[in-house]
């Protein structure tokens, strides 16, 4: 490896003059240390793609399923690797604490402030469980498969992806990968009501994969996504579909709703190809206003222009997490063991 | 919108790195790669023209693209408007920007057929899915193409979640018959996947088979003709085989039975 710095030489001329030799022959190139700013709007952003790498010898993770702070500001990243299902970064990306070796199919993760203790919903996949868990990693609860409905023959039909925790403690639980169902149960564990289901009518969905509350409207929403369908969908606390916000092109993850955008990792774009995501941010009247390594977003007579994928910043991004300085985090699936990146706002 | 922030650092040189991030990357900040096009194509089959449309909204960015499978350079045509096909062909098309490296070479092919191919009526064993039925299974025969993303186009795919799927085809009258094609969906994320293989039979004797090799991880969203040739001779009905391929270990479904999904089913008639 060669260094050269030049502090009195412009670096435009530099390249222009110095280096175009070197370039004819392809075998060295230059790195330009300008850095790209993705985005649109308000909401652009600069690229750290190595802010969480760790020795995968150590500290391996397979798919980097979803992230969440707590109230430390530490961000706490599920990954379904048995060897640490939980890895706690603070938010240099500097490893701090991990755990968690029994969640195979580690998916959902969500947190909830109780009473004055943080507390962590994981879904697994493989478990056809929901688990409740401190900080720490201690399990406090287990939410089986609702073996109860008869939609669900077998725990195999029930493939629970997300959570979303109430003010009052009632869980919901999105079958994404599974029946389709978003399940309601008391802070108890005990179910109390069902909807949704598989289909293509306004309260149903193709992949329910991730859900939230929305507080923004000063009440209590939940936002869910039906992904296949290339939608965002807005239920009232009791399951009654109040409207659609379609996406099209945008295979949306999970809503993640911060001060008045909703931010959604957008995994596939276009026709749904692989590596093909970029990520998503919505305002407060739900238009899509910037779209990180996406097109530029356009809306033709109040509809939003199919959208697709401009730049390959990211392969399969699966969860964004925002911190109090409005930077995100990225988790990303089937991207060979890469870990979270992170996008700096400028 | 993109720029790049300037930052007045020493410069390093060193030897490439292609990263599986879509990005080259030295020391410092990586250099990132376009994405393909967008590519709309009115009509997959064709009896006089088709036309494609090509797309992307970037600043600072061209498209350029060539016929005929031909490779496409930083001097190939510029794409300004929509392109007309008068007869089968392939086109490429490449997304083009100053700071970034060019995508990756998107290639769709249309395919002129002849008008006078006979129709046979299809049946399905099992029915099609309910959720994916179509406007039934006469769009096998239809001559049109569904869309890529299936999910916006609920008439043109039908969908079966099956091991084994048949169709039973059968002429008005007897035709001297020497291929047949099937134009299958492949999207992973959806969990669909062309069959892996495909037997047609004559009074249960095989009378054409194809094999399909599974998709690797990488492979697109795309549309998938597979081609089977078949003893020459007239017949009055057929019988079509597909298995439906095992999701592989690497899918988040692995080990259960893929989706078929298809959409047109063309048989080719015997020329005098």
């Amino acid at each position: 490896m060669l260094t050269i710095s030049w502090p009195e030489m412009n670096r435009r001329d530099f390249l222009d003059k110095g280096l175009k030799a070197l370039l004819a022959i392809g075998v060295l190139d230059i790195n330009q240390r300008d850095e790209l700013v993705i985005g649109h709007g308000d909401f652009r952003y600069t690229i750290d793609v190595n802010w969480g790498a760790l020795n995968p010898e150590f500290f391996p993770v397979q798919d980097c399923h979803e992230m969440v702070f707590d109230r430390l500001g530490r961000l706490i990243l599920l990954t379904n690797h048995t060897r640490n299902n939980v890895l706690i970064y603070d938010r240099s990306g500097k490893l701090l604490d991990h755990w968690g070796t029994t969640y195979p199919g580690a998916h959902g993760l969500t947190l909830k402030d109780e009473g004055g203790e943080e507390f962590l919903y994981l879904t697994d996949t493989v478990r056809h469980e929901v688990i409740k868990t401190t900080l720490d990693g201690r399990e406090v609860m287990t939410l089986p498969y609702p073996r109860a409905m008869e939609a669900y023959s077998s725990a195999n039909t029930y493939l629970p992806t997300e959570t979303a925790i109430a003010d009052n403690g009632d869980i919901y639980v999105a079958d994404g990968y599974g029946m389709q169902y978003i399940l309601q149960y008391n802070s108890r564990g005990e179910l109390l009501r069902y909807f949704g289901g598989r289909g293509e009518g306004d309260g149903q969905f193709l992949n329910a994969h991730g859900i939230c509350i929305d507080n923004r409207s000063g009440r209590e929403e939940l936002l869910i996504t039906a992904r296949q369908m290339n939608a965002l969908k807005r239920f009232s606390m009791d399951g009654k579909h109040q409207q659609t916000i379609p996406l099209p092109g945008c295979y949306i993850c999970r809503p993640v709703v911060h001060t008045d955008s909703v931010y959604l990792a957008t995994i596939w774009s276009g026709n749904g190809s692989a590596r093909t995501g970029f990520l998503s941010i919505l305002d407060r009247s739900n238009h899509l206003v910037s779209a990180p390594g996406g097109a530029t977003p356009r809306y033709e007579e109040g509809s939003l222009r199919k959208m697709y994928q401009a730049i390959q910043v990211f392969q399969h991004p699966h969860d964004v997490c925002v911190d109090a300085d409005e930077n995100l985090y990225v988790a990303q699936w089937n991207a060979g063991g890469t870990y979270p990146l992170k996008l700096n706002r400028v | 919108m993109m720029r790049y922030h300037r930052q007045r650092n020493a410069v390093i040189i060193c030897c490439l790195l292609v990263t599986s991030l879509g990005m080259v990357s030295g020391q410092g900040s990586p250099r990132f790669q376009m994405s393909e096009p967008q590519v709309r194509l009115d009509s997959f089959f064709f009896f006089n023209s088709a036309a494609i449309a090509l797309a992307m909204d970037f600043p600072g960015a061209t498209v350029r693209y060539s016929l005929e499978n031909e490779e496409v350079t930083a001097q190939s045509d510029e794409y300004v408007s929509p392109i007309q096909l008068t007869h089968s062909d392939t086109l490429v098309a490449r997304a083009f920007h100053p700071d970034l490296t060019p995508s990756s070479p998107l290639r769709v092919s249309a395919y002129k057929i002849h008008p006078t191919t006979q129709v046979a009526t299809v049946r399905t064993f099992p029915s099609p899915s309910s959720q994916y039925a179509g406007a039934g299974v006469s769009v096998l025969t239809d001559h049109q193409k569904g869309e890529l993303n299936f999910a916006s186009d609920t008439e043109q795919w039908l969908g079966w979640e099956v091991d084994t799927l048949r169709l039973s085809l059968a002429w008005a009258k007897p035709t001297g018959i020497r291929a047949i094609s099937c134009s299958f969906l492949q999207n992973h994320g959806a969990w669909i996947f062309p069959p892996q293989r495909i037997v047609v039979r004559h009074h249960g004797e095989s009378v054409g088979e194809a094999t399909i090799e599974v998709p690797k991880q990488e492979a697109p969203t795309a549309f998938r003709l597979v081609h089977i040739k078949i003893d020459e001779k007239v017949y009055a009905n057929l019988e079509v085989e597909l298995l439906s391929v095992r999701l592989p270990s690497w899918h988040q479904g692995a080990g259960r039975s893929a989706w078929i999904f298809m959409d047109e089913l063309l048989t080719f008639e015997t020329q005098n």
